[in-house]
Order: C-alpha cells, then structure tokens, then sequence
C-alpha cells in the first residue's frame, strides 16, 4: 500500500503561469446555445486558457520557473531536481527535462527526468521530489507540472474540447530538517486505460494515415483518432468513488480529523464531479477551494493554480494544513497532506503564450 | 382471532407492486427536476428519456450524478448506453440498492 509520509522536505513555493488569450464555451459553436449554457452551468467552466500554436507546457512551466527562482532569490545553479509532470512533452524523444534543465539555466548537475501522468499527477510529482530531496543535504528541486491539452483535442469535440484549458506550474522544494511531514496516498487502477486516452500516435497503435482522418462519432463529436477521448460517465462515477475513499484513508491513517485540514484542494475535473466528492465527504464549500469558471481542467495544474488563485492570502497569514487529491486519467490517483509554513505563493500570471 | 391474521397472500404482492409504484414516482420526480424545462408529468416510466426535448449528452452526466447522489448508485456508459426508457433505469437502480 502506498501510504507514507516523507519528513525533512520544505515546500518552498509556488508559481503558475496561463495563456494570455480566454476562450468562452459560451461561444462554442459546433452545438446548440441551450446546450451550451446547460455545459457551463453544469461543469461550471466558463473560461479556458488556450495557449498559441506552437508553445508547450515547457514554455509554460519555464515562465512559471523564472518567476518562481527570482522571488525565491534561488540561483539556477542552485537546483539539484527538476522533474517535468506533463502529457505534452515537447518531443516524443528526448525528455523535455533535459530541455528544461539546458533552458532554465540550470546546472549539468542537475538530475532530470519527466513523467507521464495528468490529473493525478501533482500529489504524485511532490511525493518523487520529496522523496528523492530527503536524502540530499540542503538541496533544492524544481517541480514542473502542466500541459497544453488544447494540443491534443479536436475543437469539434464537445465531450472533451470545452472541459480542458492550458496551463503550466512550478513548485520549489528544498530539504529542511525543520519541516513538517509530508503525508500521501498513491494509487492506480490501469483497468480504466480507456476511459481517458489518445487512442493513435504511441508505439501500441502508431499513427497511419487514417489516423489523421475525421469522424463524427457522434452528434457533436468529431475527431480524429490522435485526438485525446473523453468517456465522460466512467470518469465521473471513478471519481467520486475513489477520490473521497482515497482522502478518507489517508486521513485515518493519521488519526486526523477532516476539520484539521484548512483546505482541501481537488483537481479541478468538473462541477459536477467536484460536487459530488464534496457532498459525499461532507465539507463545507469554504474548505474547498475552486478554479473551474475562470481556468477550467489544466490537468496536473489545477491544484498549484487553486492554492493561487484562492487560498494564496490566506496561505501567507498563517501556515496551513492542505488535503491535495488528484485523480484521472491512468487510472490514476492520489492524495497528499502538506502543511504551508512560510511558502512563497504568486498570484496566477498570465503569460503571452 | 385466527382470522384477524388470516392475511390474503395476494396483498403482500399488492403491497409490493404499490411500493415499487411509489419508489418509480420519486425516481421520476428525480429526473423531472433536471429537466427543468419539462412540463411536471410529462416524464412517465415509458418516457424513452432520449427523446425528450432538451437532452443532450450533458444530459446523460446529470442524470448519472443525481441518481449517485440519490441512491449511491453508479450506473456506467455501457449501461445507460442500453436503457431506453425511465423504466430501465429505474430498473438498473433498482436491481443495484434496496430502494
């Protein structure tokens, strides 16, 4: 069982940086306005963040990175750990890391590595960083997370095109015997592969040129087979049945109460989604922080762009107890507890990207 | 005395067939909320759902989260992708929690 609680590792801050330009689902033309407004209603995403043609997360997360090291006062060379979270890397082969690592500034002594997992990705990326920082004496590490999901969509997809938004985050760690445990619970079920991929392009099914071909699945649904499928049912019922039992756990096992917990940050899926595992855990509305209307799904970065943009205030009065819990596409899964003493939290940037 | 126990068997499936009758009332009572849009007692349990006006695939999601939120029932794709019909749903609920 993967619960476990890794001490000695200072979450230093956070910084994350959006496209500039918004999107409305208002305005999303390939269905009918009725439909439309029941979409925004219901998922509660208004606005998404779409990045330009031809920038990646990396150049997100590189722009979130500079702002994050300069209001650190860190030096690149400093950085011992960068790790890249992101299911849009810049190039099949190489590592975007080792991009990053030359593009950052950073140090050849700097390991760097990426890894392929989206919504459940943050809580996952803290734990490697955290786990690799504990036996480094005073070194301090880089966590990238984000992705350009507009990259992999087809815009003529309402099932998935109007839930997803781009964005890139960087977190800072450094070890620091004083810090307060950090606590998790990871978990996967790769039986639900389907229920969240990009069925062409890998080496499993690599891409032909009938990949590339358009279909409409459905009324409302037209992609092709590179681009990212959505099942939308089995996602939401994977959700509210593991997220809440997975934070539970996690909880229990600390002999922690969830009115301990200041806030609890989810992934931003979807309202209703969000709902419902607020509902069923039964917490109040003001514990649980949310981006949906204004940054919609940014996969791994839903739960950096949350602490931004609503708990950055209250983070900086008084140290806090955060639940993180993320959960998607794997099927993948997980929660952290962390507690906020002293971070350096950047209020969301905007970025022309 | 014996006769006051001397119960008909056939009441007992009467009884239930009312019960099922009144839990099908508040499941469709359920579902007219979300289509709110829908004149009350339009939707009976040979509604096939689909055809109503105003659904959509959004449709199919709320339908979803209000039946896990009413009987912490979690009914997948593939099986509301084979109900035609309110009565089939109520059925699937049905046959998953004591109702």
């Amino acid at each position: 069982m993967a619960i476990f609680s890794i001490p000695g590792v200072k979450l230093a801050g956070i910084a994350t940086t959006v496209p500039m330009h918004e999107v409305s689902n208002l305005d999303f033309e390939t269905i009918p306005e009725a439909e439309r407004k029941l979409f925004v209603r219901s998922t509660g995403i208004n606005k998404r963040r779409v990045a330009k043609k031809g920038t990646c997360t990396s150049d997100l997360c590189e722009h979130a990175a500079n702002a994050l090291l300069k209001a650190l006062n860190w030096k690149p060379e400093e950085i011992s750990v960068l790790v890249f979270l992101t299911q849009t890397p810049d190039y099949i082969t190489p590592a975007t890391a080792a991009l990053l690592q030359h593009k950052l500034g950073l140090p050849k002594t700097c390991m760097a590595l990426d890894v392929n997992l989206g919504c459940s990705g943050y809580p996952y990326g803290l734990s490697l960083v955290a786990s690799l920082l504990r036996n480094m004496p005073g070194a301090k590490a880089l966590f990238l997370a984000g992705d350009v999901s507009s990259a992999c969509l087809s815009e003529q997809d309402k099932s998935a095109a109007p839930i997803f938004s781009d964005a890139g985050s960087a977190t800072a760690l450094v070890q620091d015997s004083t810090a307060a445990d950090m606590h998790f619970n990871l978990e996967t079920d790769g039986s639900g592969y389907e229920a969240i991929i990009i069925p062409q392009g890998g080496y499993r099914n690599p891409t032909t040129l009938e990949s590339l071909q358009y279909a409409e699945e459905s009324p409302g649904i037209i992609r092709n087979k590179t681009h990212l499928v959505l099942n939308g049912i089995n996602v939401f019922n994977f959700s509210v049945q593991i997220a809440p039992k997975n934070a539970r756990e996690l909880l229990e096992h600390l002999n922690l109460d969830q009115s301990s917990v200041d806030f609890f940050v989810f992934h931003q899926a979807n309202l209703i989604i969000n709902e419902s595992i607020r509902k069923k855990m039964g917490i109040t509305l003001e514990q649980v922080p949310q981006t949906l209307q204004r940054f919609g799904n940014t996969s791994s970065a839903t739960i950096p762009i949350t602490i931004a943009s609503e708990i950055q205030a209250a983070i900086s009065k008084k140290p806090c107890r955060l639940l993180l819990s993320g959960f998607g596409v794997g099927l993948s899964w997980g929660a952290a507890i962390i507690e906020t003493n002293g971070m350096v939290c950047l209020p969301v940037i905007e970025a022309d990207l | 005395m014996n006769d006051y126990f001397n119960i008909h068997p056939t009441i007992f499936s009467n009884l239930a067939y009312i019960i099922s009758a009144m839990q099908l009332v508040n499941f469709i009572a359920h579902i007219e909320e979300e289509f709110e849009d829908l004149p009350k007692g339009l939707i009976v349990g040979e509604t096939a759902f689909r055809q109503l006006e105003g659904w959509s695939s959004m449709m199919a999601l709320i339908l979803i989260a209000r039946i896990d939120s009413e009987y912490n029932v979690n009914l997948s794709a593939e099986e509301l992708a084979e109900a035609t019909s309110v009565n089939d749903l109520f059925d699937l609920v049905k046959a998953r929690v004591a109702i």
